[in-house]
């Protein structure tokens, strides 16, 4: 295995729970979130010659993981009602039984700039550094920013 | 509940599966990519086809008898076809283009529309040519016209109902999340 390899299979394993958080923000269910967790890997492992060091790594893996998660295209599905899937959705319904799955279930029912741009927030990225990965102003980042807080507020307390 | 109370449940996460080494050892290679893996198998069937078609069709649409123009439409046409298979291929496999997320898409989407435009024109190209391929000799009568014409609509309508509907699809799943910046 080369050196390159290694290291990168160190980093994404240290930081994997950075994948799994964008995969449950950006994906209902388990199918769904295992796969986006897959395409992110296969596009940080095509990237990453590219990162040199100069920013985070995880400002790094979080703009590839969120382009990823945005920009590609699900399987095609054919809808089926199925028994077995009663349990997830009133699972879903019930918005999930501890705060953190409340936080990610809240999270879920925003658009997809805003789960971006809370989720580089919650991880303790600045507005400058949020505005940098998003292409956006830092004005309106903090705009949104105010705007998403108050929705999440509202829907964790509902 | 304050939000800045939220970060700490956040980075905490929820991780229902956790990987191994191993596991991101294979995740990281395109053969095991969902979506990349399936539409992999689909070109490859096409590309089998188009290969298949390029090898027999002298023999079996008596290319023999049509003009050289004919033919060499033909094999134009089968080989942007297969141009077509492959391009696509490296078209979804690189999403990823800006320097941030918003620019990356936009740059996304206008690499998706060229390419559906460039689809769409590459099969009726291939079908016009084909169809002309197999008529190049006929002798032509207003029934025949009529029929050829009526065959020839309604092949290329098809066509083109099918894969906008397609494009269209993957077009308004970008679209519609830059619309949310």
């Amino acid at each position: 295995m080369s050196t390159q390899n290694e290291d990168f299979l160190k980093t994404i394993y240290l930081h994997q729970g950075l994948i799994h958080k964008i995969c449950n923000i950006y994906r209902d269910n388990k199918e769904d979130k295992e796969d986006l967790f897959q395409e992110i890997t296969y596009q940080l492992w095509k990237s990453y010659p590219s990162f040199k060091g100069n920013s985070k790594i995880t400002t790094w893996m979080y703009k590839i993981a969120l382009n990823t998660a945005m920009a590609s295209f699900r399987k095609m599905k054919v809808p089926i009602s199925n028994v077995k899937e009663l349990p997830d959705i009133q699972a879903e319904i019930n918005q999930g039984d501890t705060r953190t799955e409340k936080l990610f279930w809240a999270i879920r029912q925003l658009d997809a700039a805003e789960k971006a741009i809370i989720s580089l927030y919650l991880d303790d990225f600045d507005i400058t550094e949020i505005a940098t990965i998003i292409g956006i102003t830092k004005n309106h980042v903090s705009v949104r920013l105010n705007r998403i807080k108050s929705k999440i507020k509202t829907l964790i307390n509902v | 509940m304050d939000l800045e109370d939220l970060k700490s449940d956040y980075k905490k996460g929820v991780v229902e599966n956790l990987k191994t080494t191993e596991n991101l050892n294979k995740m990281k290679e395109s053969g095991n990519h969902p979506v990349l893996k399936g539409i992999k198998k689909q070109l490859i069937f096409e590309s089998i086809i188009w290969v298949f078609l390029l090898v027999v069709f002298y023999d079996i649409f008596d290319g023999h008898l049509k003009s050289i123009v004919w033919n060499g439409l033909l094999i134009v046409s089968i080989l942007l076809l297969l141009f077509h298979n492959i391009s696509g291929y490296i078209l979804v496999k690189n999403p990823i283009f800006g320097e941030n997320i918003k620019e990356s898409l936009e740059k996304y989407l206008s690499k998706i529309k060229t390419f559906s435009f460039i689809s769409i024109a590459s099969r009726v190209f291939a079908i016009t040519i084909f169809l002309g391929f197999l008529t190049s000799n006929t002798t032509w009568e207003f029934n025949k016209i009529l029929l050829f014409s009526g065959m020839f609509l309604l092949t290329i309508a098809t066509q083109i109902y099918f894969l906008r509907k397609v494009w269209n699809k993957r077009i308004d799943v970008i679209e519609n999340t830059l619309n949310t910046f």
